[in-house]
């Protein structure tokens, strides 16, 4: 296929493998006649202008969850975000989507946002410039949110923090008979579960004792309850031993008390009946209610120099440009009504709930889980400086910005394309893994693809090693085809039949010709080797086909896949599988245009099994042989065909265009073909390294998307 | 961890008693008041070769709805066609299951269908929860089964709010459970600041959003206008809490982080809370997807053996173990609509409910979208349950979907679907 068509099947998917299938759904543009270079006139121009992104995109899950565990810079568990709505990946990146937030996943973003601002209440480092919490109390009783003179009674002295005495200060002795308190030898003092009786000599007295520091709300009565004689009592109420209640009830009077008093811990309240003149018919009925708030440790943290400081940064950081005043005071004002709510409700802690309101408000903002600092108007002239540290830090980490770069783009420093360029390098080398999973795990799929295998986590990660190897050693791309080593556990070079290898996961690094090599990888075979005879070199061909050439393939429409349906019954599967699949060159120009592509690869692909072991005939004894050609190259096997692929002057612009596309944000337009072949091999005649097009991508990809001021 | 103690309390308030029992509808009696609508949706298609009614027949794919005594509740319906010349039915009659509207391709960012039956219904039937959707893991295509321009949410979304916003299911019935029987510890004054501050978060998320939108271009403001939409819908769902529902079930615990572990449990439990749901009026609108499109992963292997996963074994060129391991697939699936419909008689829901069945294509060897197998449920002498209905000639599904507005008393909808799939008006005949 020429170059030409590249891109324009990329924004059509009409037609491939040479327009041989035909019918396009309705509503969709005519195909346009590729362009002709003129001959032998030079190199051709190629300045395609600015095209900002076109949508405003999400965060894919994988760049929230780093970009809050470099916000907290604590251990993040996976398991807060298990539950996520996967974000699909559009150009073979999650990173730009613009697939809608419904309210299941909304709701599941709001429960892994408490549990963030869980993480950072938890984490003291986040709060060290607050003022330090209370020291914590040991509490001289049980401590309880309300204490109650009724449901608390018992027969034990000091339980729930009350006692029960006599005005001398003597205990009182429990009568299990009466289930009461009473003295002796003066048995008219008497307390019990609803009321009290005085002495001729002393009071009866019951006790509550603060637990530890802080404020009480007393409420209850003191009724005289026997009203046929005597002269009523004396009702009173002392903090510490000073009087700070007291009524005097006539015979059937009501005393209702109602009492709102800080107390510190060990302070005593009594609740005292006294029989004034005489102690007969002084039945009290008596009730007390105590609600009980301890004085919060954190009291002293306010929105200044405390919260402020924590949600600004917090805030700047997660939004990648400093956080706009109308935000702040947004924050200032749901910390302050949440703060008196929670007072008011009666949290142990209210600044605690007032700030988990403000983080979940910072963590879930439209600010940070989408992209605007990628679009018109999304950040203000004086903050794209910001932008440009995010573009560089989304690329290269799938984060946010490092220190470094956020101190630069803070002062203005990340206006020139040298200095930009210079922090590009830098990223690079010190995020290589991170860009590595990120780019080169998505794009050769070892970041989330699986594989059904004993070995898959290291046979990801031979390709994830691999990759980065190329990537640190300044290795041109087409060693990723043909590195001449491979990096391996030993179980793993055990499964190859490398010499001298253990059990252990030591990773090795053996230089071979043999393994190593993308199309030599374990994961990738195993990953494409399931499935009939029949599908496994269909699918090795179509993903390096649509991976490492760039030629996608184009939807199957009806009449082909009757074709398809139809072709089942006229294979003769006695014969070997490179004769049954020349069916599906040899049928029609339907099926043949894309076959004569797949087969050639897949079935050169044939002498490594479906999980990827070396075999020179398949199981029954048939010989593995194949002679087609790809793109006019004779490719026999998987070295041949690596070298046919190194060669392919599309292999070169195909890297260059998926790091282009992931750079970019956006896919690419036919007019931006010759900047990936350009990428790919320089008008100077350079063959750059991975790294160096990488960096060079991500340059042209920021000019390309330039957002206009 | 101090969000341990939270989880969230959905709904606060009034203490509802269970609908007593309704008298049942005597046979012969007038049709009955529906309101109620579940969406099923299975992919792959059934033993259909070309097209043909093939194993799609009470005595092969839908036994297990004749061995529990449901063949009363149920009816066949033949000929109906869904999908659009050149977009693959995976994909396609999965997300435009319950719309016939066409999938977006080649603008992968966004994905596109149209507004669903479940979703009209809902807007009719308004509830605490506008609609549940429960479902399998997410399925990743496979990249090599991938088309450029498909997105994978095509395959593994079946209700769309608006053409260009979908309801992601819940897979997980622990998930279910605390969405629906979720409590919170605390006072009733920090419960209520605890959804007072919750309100909060959401209305500063919607200023956040609107301030955004308002420094944008219009080209970019409808995904946030799409944001804002949400949060409201939250925000009315914490507003109008007012019923509590009790469980019937403890929350699960069993495995669910793999499609084949527990495959029929996940779907009977979440069956269960669903009829729950429905029975404590929280909301009148569910759609069920038992496998996503292609469903390569799913093999069944707990209820017939370890082997072929779904799509590759539906590809099954002629082989007869294929054709044999397709036929007991069906079956498994037909199994939980059995189990879906058992739940719903047994809580007397059946009257007031429909239930369609359907998958994406019949004949799956060759991706046929055409005589599609599909089913619909219920009960009421006013339809042909318990036959088989055969239109004179193909039809579209939407003239379905028109029938079954017109049962729900849907009246805002008069045509439905679009080209190939646009509805004709005519009855299917289901009626009596």
């Amino acid at each position: 296929m020429k170059h030409a068509h590249l891109f324009l099947l990329l924004l059509l998917a009409l037609t491939a493998c040479d327009g041989a299938i035909s019918g396009s759904p309705p509503g969709t543009p005519p195909p346009v006649d590729p362009p002709i270079d003129p001959p032998d006139a030079g190199p051709a121009k190629c300045e395609p202008g600015v095209h900002e992104v076109p949508n405003l995109l999400r965060l894919s899950n994988h760049e929230y969850q780093a970009m809050v565990r470099d916000l907290l810079g604590v251990p993040v568990s996976d398991a807060l975000f298990t539950q996520w709505t996967p974000v699909a990946q559009v150009y073979g990146f999650d990173t730009m989507s613009e697939t809608r937030i419904d309210a299941q996943s909304l709701e599941v973003q709001l429960a892994t946002a408490e549990a963030l601002a869980g993480i950072v209440l938890a984490t003291p480092s986040l709060t060290a410039h607050c003022p330090a919490p209370l020291p914590p109390q040991t509490p001289a009783c049980t401590l309880k949110p309300t204490y109650s003179s009724i449901d608390d009674f018992s027969d034990a002295q000091g339980r729930d923090c009350w006692t029960y005495l006599d005005s001398s200060g003597v205990p009182m002795i429990f009568d299990n008979a009466n289930a009461r308190w009473r003295k002796e030898p003066d048995q008219t003092v008497l307390l019990w579960r609803v009321g009290a009786h005085p002495g001729s000599t002393v009071d009866a007295v019951r006790r509550w004792l603060s637990p530890v520091d802080g404020n009480v709300a007393i409420t209850g009565h003191f009724n005289d309850a026997d009203p046929g004689g005597g002269d009523g009592i004396l009702a009173v109420i002392n903090k510490n031993g000073t009087q700070v209640f007291a009524r005097d009830l006539p015979n059937g009077g009501q005393g209702p008390f109602s009492l709102n008093l800080p107390v510190a811990k060990g302070d005593t309240i009594d609740f005292v009946v006294n029989r004034k003149t005489n102690p007969n018919y002084d039945s009290t009925a008596f009730s007390a209610s105590i609600s009980f708030s301890g004085i919060p440790r954190k009291n002293a943290w306010a929105w200044a120099n405390c919260v402020e400081p924590l949600v600004s940064r917090l805030a700047s950081r997660a939004f990648r440009r400093p956080v706009r005043a109308d935000e702040l005071a947004d924050y200032q004002t749901l910390f302050a009504s949440s703060l008196q709510g929670a007072t008011a409700a009666g949290f142990p802690e209210p600044v605690d709930e007032a700030l988990e309101a403000v983080l979940e408000a910072v963590f879930l903002s439209p600010n940070f889980v989408f992209k605007p600092e990628l679009v018109p108007g999304g950040l203000d002239p004086s903050e794209r400086g910001f932008g440009v540290a995010s573009r560089l830090s989304l690329f290269f980490r799938g984060s946010l910005a490092d220190e470094q770069l956020w101190t630069l783009a803070g002062l203005g420093q990340l206006s020139e394309p040298s200095a930009v360029r210079a922090q590009a390098t830098r990223l690079l080398e010190q995020d290589l893994d991170r860009f590595t999973s990120h780019f080169g795990g998505q794009w050769l799929d070892f970041r989330d693809g699986t594989v059904a295998h004993p070995l898959e986590a290291s046979m990801k990660r031979e390709s994830r090693d691999m990759f980065a190897a190329v990537l640190r050693e300044d290795r041109p791309p087409e060693q990723l085809l043909r590195p001449g080593f491979t990096v391996v556990q030993g179980a793993l070079a055990q499964y190859y039949g490398l010499p001298g290898s253990g059990m252990d996961e030591t990773t090795y690094r053996f230089m071979t010709p043999l393994r190593g090599g993308l199309l030599s990888h374990a994961f990738f075979l195993t990953r494409t080797g399931s499935g009939s005879e029949f599908r496994r070199p269909i699918h090795r061909g179509i993903w390096v086909l649509t991976r490492l050439l760039c030629r996608p393939l184009p939807r199957l429409d009806p009449a082909t896949l009757e074709e398809i349906g139809n072709s089942f019954n006229t294979i003769d599967r006695t014969k070997p599988l490179p004769e049954q699949m020349a069916l599906h060159r040899d049928s029609s120009t339907r099926c043949g245009a894309c076959h004569a592509s797949i087969d050639p690869i897949g079935l050169a692909l044939e002498k490594f099994d479906q999980q990827g072991q070396w075999r020179e005939t398949y199981a029954d004894g048939k010989p593995i042989v194949s002679e087609l050609e790809l793109d006019g190259v004779t490719v026999r096997d998987p070295y041949e065909l690596a070298e046919a692929l190194e060669a392919n002057p599309d292999y070169r612009a195909c890297v260059a265009e998926k790091l282009l596309t992931f750079g970019m944000n956006r896919g690419p337009l036919e007019e931006e073909q010759c900047v990936a072949e350009r990428l790919g091999r320089p008008l100077d005649g350079s063959q750059p390294t991975l790294k160096t097009m990488t960096v060079d991508a991500l340059m042209k990809a920021l000019e390309l998307t330039e957002v206009s001021p | 961890m101090k969000a341990s103690r939270r989880t969230v309390l959905k709904w606060l308030g009034v203490q509802l008693a269970l609908p007593a029992i309704a008298p049942h509808l005597a046979l012969g009696q007038a049709a009955p008041t529906r309101k109620r609508f579940i969406g099923c949706y299975v992919p792959n298609g059934a033993h259909m070769p070309m097209g043909a009614d093939g194993s799609w027949n009470w005595n092969e794919a839908l036994q297990p709805l004749v061995t529990r005594n449901l063949q009363a509740n149920t009816m066949i319906i033949r000929k109906l066609h869904n999908g659009f010349s050149g977009i693959d039915p995976h994909w396609q009659n999965c997300a435009g299951f319950l719309s016939c509207q066409p999938i977006l391709l080649n603008s992968p960012g966004l994905t596109r269908c149209g507004k669903t039956v479940d979703q009209y219904v809902a807007d009719r039937h308004p509830a605490s929860l506008r609609s549940l959707e429960i479902g399998g893991i997410y399925y990743h295509v496979h990249p090599l089964n991938d088309h450029p321009g498909y997105s994978n949410d095509y395959l593994n979304r079946i209700s769309w709010q608006e053409a260009d916003k979908f309801r992601s299911p819940i897979p997980n019935p622990a998930q279910l459970f605390d969405k629906l029987f979720g409590g919170q510890e605390g006072s009733a004054a920090q419960i209520a600041y605890l959804h007072a501050r919750k309100r909060s978060v959401l209305d500063q998320l919607h200023k956040d959003a609107t301030r955004l939108s308002n420094r944008l271009p219009a080209s970019y403001r409808p995904v946030l206008t799409s944001y804002m939409d949400t949060v409201r819908e939250v925000e009315n769902g914490l507003q109008q809490g007012g019923f509590t529902c009790t469980p019937t079930l403890s929350r699960p615990t069993q495995d669910f982080s793999a499609p084949n572990a527990n495959y029929a449990l996940r779907f009977q439990l979440m069956h269960q809370m669903i009829v729950l749901a429905m029975q404590c009026g929280l909301t009148n609108v569910a759609t069920i997807m038992y496998g996503p499109g292609v469903s390569e992963e799913l093999n069944f292997a707990e209820a017939i053996g370890a082997g072929t996963g779904h799509h590759a074994n539906a590809h099954h060129g002629g082989s007869p173990t294929a054709i044999a391991r397709l036929k007991q697939m069906n079956q498994v699936q037909v199994g939980l609509l059995a189990d879906l419909l058992d739940k719903l008689k047994a809580a007397n829901l059946l009257n007031e409910t429909l239930v369609l069945y359907g998958s994406d294509m019949s004949d799956g060897n060759v991706h046929l979208p055409r005589n599609l197998p599909m089913l619909l449920c219920g009960a009421g002498s006013d339809l042909r349950f318990g036959q088989e209905i055969v239109p004179a000639t193909e039809r579209p599904l939407s003239d379905l979907h028109l029938e079954i507005f017109n049962l729900l008393n849907v009246t805002s909808v008069t045509s439905f679907g679009s080209g190939e799939c646009a509805s004709t008006g005519q009855p299917v005949g289901i009626r009596v």
